[in-house]
């Protein structure tokens, strides 16, 4: 509930914050935020309304990734530390379930919980974009995929976390400092090259590989509106990435004495 | 084909270093009321979760109704109250029995029909829309029970069913497992409450560090205390007291009947024999017999 608030309230902020004017698409375009007019580009030129729109929808993508991914991963943080809870976990295996399905139908609710928020914030504010600018940008729409792909990557990994856990808090700080803070760390690291070899470089080559990372999500979200070329390994990746964690999170699941 | 069956259930943990339970063999026949006792920690718990495969044995096996535990559809016909159960808070009384019971894989159709009846049978059709997250541990142990029951289950695990109760909600739930023993349901309980057990079950098996160490019929836990309670007519009860002195042989005397203190049947038969040449008339002997409590503390210390 707190999210579809928070969502609205972003969107009406969109109305009122966001104006563009022009004539026609290769016309001067003049674009107002919070007020403030803008009609010249950084280097000087006349902004031109398709470009402006790919920007702010890029940017917009970006926010909504970055906001719908920390409100989402807080509150999903507590169905499986609430669901393997002594009382509660055992009662559910003792009904003719597989534990698979106890599992995956938890998971099902959650991803369809973050689906619906993620695509009601989506859809609401490509609405009030494409009626301000009279382009209709469909990328902005399939974004919401990508954005869920991610949530994908990064839930499962909280998954494993709290199976090994079992308590909520520490589970969700635990996905917020990976995610957030140890995974760019690592991404620098590897970016900007260490010994080849050594017990360090094959640690931080892991992680890596393995961490949900969010400099990619941006990386794909921007390149997905501004057209420029991205590795499909990104998508590929975190795909991979989350369902490795959900595959552990399931077996340490089925193995465990509640 | 038995209700329940274990064949030398074992749970080790921490490597063998826990024996929670260990070699325990049973065979429970349908219709039966089971009760389990023993001590905190003597395996009791560990016992209902290997036979619902809520844990994993380290051997042997466990069979439900002729099916192999590790089988989810020998969980079909199962209801289960776990010990410290506990419901989703954003729930009501109605919404948790509709939830259960569709996870139970009962039809809505039926559903619809059982969750009114159980409600009013466990007294909480006026709280039926109150979220769970206000009930009371009486209250949330009435529904847990009630919960066992949506699917209309064959065997009955109950694990502490009575814990939290005030003595009249024990005495309904006492009534309601008598109702299912008389419907021909296997129950299975584990309890604290010896008294509880005592009223209603068909054998009793006693676990301690994890091994059983006695199982039979109830009765065989009610020891003979060589005690008789012998009533006689009121206005002989004089003379009765005063043959009982003569034999030599101890006895509390009590308004209208005498607790007597006896070494064997022959002693008792000499007893009823010298009663009636004084042409007393004997209303009743009883033997009285020890507790369910008296014996579980002696053979647990």
């Amino acid at each position: 509930m707190a999210v579809f608030i928070l969502a609205t309230l972003f969107c009406i902020n969109l109305i009122f914050a966001l104006n563009v004017k022009y004539a026609g698409m290769d016309t001067k375009a003049i674009l107002t935020v919070f007020g403030n007019t803008l009609e010249q580009g950084p280097d000087g030129s006349f902004l031109n309304p398709e470009m402006i729109l790919d920007h702010i929808l890029s940017a917009i993508a970006i926010a909504i990734f970055f906001v719908s991914l920390f409100l989402s991963l807080f509150s999903v943080s507590s169905v499986y530390p609430d669901m393997i809870k002594q009382g509660y976990v055992d009662m559910l295996i003792s009904k003719p379930l597989s534990r698979s399905s106890v599992f995956f139908q938890r998971f099902g609710g959650a991803m369809t919980g973050v689906f619906i928020n993620i695509f009601y914030i989506i859809i609401f504010s490509w609405l009030i974009l494409s009626l301000k600018f009279e382009i209709w940008s469909m990328s902005f729409l399939a974004s919401g995929f990508v954005i869920l792909l991610f949530f994908y990557n990064i839930f499962s990994m909280m998954i494993m976390i709290s199976m090994f856990v079992k308590n909520p808090v520490v589970a969700l700080l635990s996905t917020y400092f990976l995610v957030f803070i140890i995974s760019p760390i690592i991404a620098a690291v590897e970016r900007f090259g260490g010994s080849e070899g050594s017990f360090r470089s094959i640690i931080s080559g892991f992680l890596n590989g393995v961490l949900p990372k969010v400099s990619d999500a941006v990386i794909f979200i921007n390149a997905f509106h501004t057209g420029k070329d991205v590795s499909a390994n990104i998508p590929i990746a975190a795909f991979l990435s989350g369902t490795m964690f959900l595959a552990v999170s399931l077996y340490v699941f089925k193995k465990t004495d509640f | 084909m038995y209700a329940v069956e274990s064949n030398g259930f074992t749970k080790h943990y921490s490597g063998g270093k826990i024996k929670a339970l260990s070699d325990f063999c049973i065979k429970i026949e349908k219709g039966t009321v089971f009760s389990l006792l023993g001590p905190n920690g003597a395996g009791k718990t560990t016992l209902i979760k290997l036979m619902l495969s809520i844990a994993i044995p380290t051997s042997g096996e466990g069979f439900i109704l002729g099916k192999k535990t590790t089988d989810r559809s020998s969980r079909m016909s199962v209801g289960y109250l776990s010990e410290n159960h506990r419901f989703p808070g954003f729930l009501n009384a109605e919404q948790v029995l509709w939830y259960y019971g569709k996870m139970s894989g009962v039809l809505s159709t039926d559903l619809k029909k059982r969750i009114p009846v159980l409600l009013k049978k466990f007294n909480l059709e006026e709280k039926r829309k109150l979220k769970t997250v206000k009930y009371s541990k009486g209250m949330l142990q009435r529904l847990g029970t009630a919960q066992a029951l949506i699917n209309d289950p064959e065997v009955i695990f109950l694990d502490e069913p009575t814990d939290g109760i005030d003595p009249v909600g024990r005495i309904e739930i006492r009534e309601i497992l008598l109702e299912l023993k008389e419907r021909g349901k296997t129950i299975f309980i584990n309890s604290h409450l010896l008294s509880e057990v005592e009223r209603i079950s068909d054998e009793i098996a006693i676990l301690k560090e994890g091994r059983m160490i006695k199982k039979g019929r109830t009765s065989d836990f009610l020891e003979s205390t060589g005690e008789y309670n012998i009533r006689v007519e009121d206005s002989k009860q004089e003379i009765f007291f005063n043959i009982l002195n003569s034999l030599n042989i101890k006895f509390a005397p009590h308004k209208h009947s005498a607790s007597v203190k006896i070494n064997d049947i022959t002693e008792l038969n000499s007893v009823i024999d010298s009663l009636r040449d004084e042409d007393i008339l004997i209303k009743g002997v009883e033997e009285i017999k020890g507790s369910l409590e008296d014996f579980f503390i002696k053979i647990i210390r």
